[in-house]
């Protein structure tokens, strides 16, 4: 236990929670915006899953990362126009739309990357994104390593939340897309177009995991598995009520989460005396837990998952 | 001379379907004065205000504004055009604030920054203006009715609206925010706006309208200069001339009550913040007999029918009686099996279930529906239904209609037809015409009284001095949750009894 509490197990331990926390910042802030506007993005799971197959073999057959990013966010915002096809303007049940969203990506990507790749026991991989330090700020000890040594989507994932915050409170925008949210017939009323507003915000969002499944598959290791988001996308859905809708709080449950991802992987390999299922089960926990304790008098937007009919009084 | 009318409309006529909504509708509103449109539900007064807003198209029919003809097509058309409506439910988000509230229109482009400064700057301006007082920083869902009314008029004054349509205002408000309502109408008519003022009240329109137009079944029965109206020629020309209003007080019952049916003893009870606004009531009601309840609001009438129809609990040893057997207070199952028929004061939540169609509403608070073997027999209870809805004039689609799309007095008829088609010995109302039109208000008195003359007792609590007076054999007054005096309507005056609600004179001493 001791050499749990100095600082050459600690700076490298909040440095891969900031590193492991970078993907749930982009899929809770991109969810962030979209419950603003009423809608919730359940298949925040598969969005990631697949942008993180289709993201690596576009950089596996390219050879260029910056490519598979791109294609990574853009798979997201894809599969978000479809969902948003069914649950906002057929006004499906936005749930139930997700959830299968989610089965068919776990199939899905699990199919794709077998039929391209085939079994063996060499996994296909590809170089990670390389660690950009900022000048000044990375030579400040302990917090330089912690916050300014790492890859390019880290810092955009830190400013991306920084934008969503302002463009929501500041904008006439970020206004409206509330309004949607919280009485869209009041919003209607105002001369807001409802439709167009949850369109936006959950493409947005769907974009945002995009890139967040990108990170995964070429963000730390540089290949894909299977079912290789595990989970990740609906601990977004928790930091998201975390967070109470605000992307700053986001950041730092985000970061949370991705302390005590970071801390179950040196705890196994540390072969503490509990088998490793607790280990890797600890996330998941640590979800529930403050879930319990934080999710009490939180107000979620008023019309959150309700499909918007113009027609209906 | 003649003025030019700020609004004036010409042969309006919409129809939906064979239903003819409205049938050469003419209207002029001119500045600086109320126009009010007086009828019933259903007589078309939402479908004209509508049509004025651009959510409907008229058929036929022409709008025309200070003298020039406009087409309205939406309500962005019609805000554009100066024309602003104060909707009965309230077009506000919650958790924003006034000020926010109002930068959400505008024309800005979406990613501009919000200048709340200036906003409020103006919003302060047209506060002072018009005297409307209202807080702009709060959240409007901890504001009242009253204040989140006056916030939606200031939005429509900022967005420059000079003709406002106020659409049955008063019905959301409790009586003493309406005063302050009028005193803003009355500003905004000072300042030359011209206002449109939706109603089915005859009171409120003859204070404060300048003229009156009453429709009936889509079509104007009468218009009126208010100064030369008086509220008989108004009703008559809401009812026709074959109606006239009946006299309920004749139908008082003569000789003595029958045996007491419902007892109440000791009863103590909580409101819904658990203060206690019941403080040790002993009440009797006999068969046969109606017993009005009087008193200001929150002074413990509610809770006592409430706990009187079992669905509030009876606290510190309280006891009820249902034929000198005492009943548990804690669910209302032994109510309902003794018959004791409940019309509560919340139609729309406590009365029935917005989202059941009919039929299903049918079959609440009704431990015995009709069963085929193990299940509901559902044919039976449409049946039943329809047979109830026919005898009460419940005016809806069919038994497949969703009760919330059911107007309010067509709501509280089903709701009454429920309640006494199973004969219940005692019926116990909240309330029971508030909001109902003229129509609507007679139906309902008619058959409590009815329910009398079956030999059922009747616990009515009421805020409308006619109902009590004409309908009630006795009346208690209760103040701070006690009854204060009991009086028989014959023997009293309303001054009497408004005297003893505010608590003033103790027991009717003279």
């Amino acid at each position: 236990m001791d050499q749990i509490f100095t600082a050459a197990f600690l700076v490298p331990l909040l440095a891969a929670g900031v590193r492991m926390g970078a993907p749930l910042i982009f899929g809770s802030v991109g969810d962030v915006l979209s419950e603003k506007t009423g809608v919730m993005n359940i298949a925040l799971e598969g969005e990631m899953l697949i942008a993180a197959l289709l993201a690596f073999m576009a950089a596996y057959s390219s050879g260029s990362l910056l490519l598979g990013v791109l294609v990574g966010g853009f798979t997201g915002l894809l599969s978000a126009l479809v969902i948003a096809f069914w649950g906002i303007s057929r006004r499906q049940d936005q749930s139930v739309v997700g959830i299968m969203f989610n089965i068919f990506a776990l199939g899905f990507t699990n199919f794709l990357y077998r039929a391209t790749f085939g079994v063996r026991t060499e996994r296909a991989s590809v170089a990670t994104l390389e660690t950009i330090r900022i000048p000044v700020l990375a030579d400040i000890p302990y917090i330089g390593e912690i916050f300014f040594q790492h890859n390019i989507l880290v810092y955009l994932a830190f400013i991306g939340a920084v934008a969503v915050w302002f463009v929501m409170k500041y904008t006439k925008f970020g206004l409206q897309a509330a309004a949607a949210g919280e009485n869209p017939k009041a919003a209607a009323a105002a001369g807001i177009n409802v439709v167009r507003l949850r369109y936006i915000g959950y493409m947005f969002s769907g974009f945002m995991a995009g890139i967040g499944g990108a990170f995964l598959s070429l963000g730390n290791v540089g290949t894909f598995t299977e079912n290789m988001s595990s989970g990740r996308g609906f601990i977004c859905l928790a930091i998201t009520i975390l967070s109470r809708w605000n992307p700053l709080f986001a950041v730092l449950a985000a970061f949370l989460f991705g302390t005590v991802e970071a801390l179950q992987l040196r705890l196994q390999a540390m072969g503490a005396d509990l088998p490793y299922q607790f280990f890797v089960a600890l996330p998941y926990i640590v979800t529930l837990i403050s879930l319990v304790i934080f999710g009490r008098n939180i107000r979620a937007p008023k019309d959150l998952g309700n499909a918007y009919d113009k027609e209906s009084r | 001379m003649e003025r030019t009318p700020l609004l004036e409309l010409k042969g309006i006529t919409k129809t939906f379907g064979d239903f003819t909504a409205n049938d050469n509708i003419n209207l002029k509103v001119y500045r600086g004065e109320v126009h009010a449109v007086l009828g019933e539900n259903g007589a078309g007064k939402s479908t004209l205000m509508n049509i004025i807003y651009g959510i409907y198209k008229p058929d036929r029919g022409e709008i025309s504004l200070s003298g020039q003809s406009v087409k309205i097509q939406s309500p962005r058309d019609a805000l554009r055009h100066g024309i602003g409506m104060v909707h009965q439910h309230f077009m506000l988000v919650g958790m924003y604030s006034a000020i926010e509230n109002i930068c959400l229109m505008g024309e800005e482009k979406a990613l501009s920054l919000t200048n709340k400064k200036k906003t409020e700057e103006k919003l302060i301006e047209l506060k002072k203006q018009y005297g409307i007082e209202v807080d702009l920083h709060s959240p409007v869902e901890q504001l009242s009715i009253g204040m989140q009314q006056k916030v939606e008029i200031l939005k429509l004054l900022y967005t420059g609206a000079d003709v406002l349509i106020f659409d049955e205002p008063t019905a959301v408000l409790p009586p003493q925010e309406c005063d302050a309502l009028f005193d803003v109408i009355k500003n905004l008519v000072r300042q030359d706006k011209g206002v449109i003022f939706i109603s089915h009240k005859l009171e409120e329109v003859l204070y404060i309208s300048n003229y009156i137009t009453v429709l009936t079944r889509g079509q104007i029965t009468g218009q009126i200069r208010t100064q030369e109206a008086d509220k008989e020629t108004i009703v008559r020309m809401m009812v026709g001339e074959d109606m006239l209003p009946p006299d309920f007080a004749a139908r008082r019952a003569v000789g003595t009550p029958g045996p007491v049916v419902l007892e109440g003893e000791g009863l103590y009870a909580r409101d819904d913040r658990h203060v206690y606004t019941l403080q040790g009531v002993d009440i009797q009601i006999h068969a046969g007999e109606i017993v009005g309840v009087a008193g200001v609001e929150g002074n413990g009438q509610v809770e006592l029918a409430e706990v009187l129809a079992g669905v509030r609990k009876a606290r510190k040893g309280g006891r009820v009686k249902i034929d000198g057997q005492e009943v548990s207070t804690k669910n209302a199952s032994a109510f309902i099996e003794n018959n004791i028929a409940y019309v509560p004061a919340d139609r729309n939540y406590v009365g029935s279930v917005p989202d059941f169609p009919l039929y299903e509403n049918w079959i609440l608070r009704n431990n015995h529906p009709p069963m085929k073997g193990p299940f509901l027999d559902y044919g039976k209870i449409r049946e039943e239904a329809q047979k109830a809805m026919k005898s009460f004039d419940v005016r809806a689609r069919g038994v497949e209609e969703r009760s919330a799309n059911l107007s309010g007095g067509n709501l509280q008829k089903f709701i009454l037809a429920r309640a006494l088609g199973k004969h219940p010995r005692v019926l116990i109302c909240e309330y029971p015409t508030r909001g109902l039109d003229i129509k609507a208000t007679w139906f309902v008195r008619d058959r409590i009284l009815r329910a009398r003359e079956a030999g059922m007792g009747v616990l009515m609590i009421s805020g409308d001095f006619e109902e009590l007076f004409s309908l009630s054999d006795r009346i208690v007054v209760l103040y701070g949750g006690r009854i204060v005096g009991e009086v028989r309507p014959e023997e009293t005056t309303v001054r009497k009894v408004g005297m003893m609600m505010m608590g003033v004179s103790g027991h009717e001493s003279n």
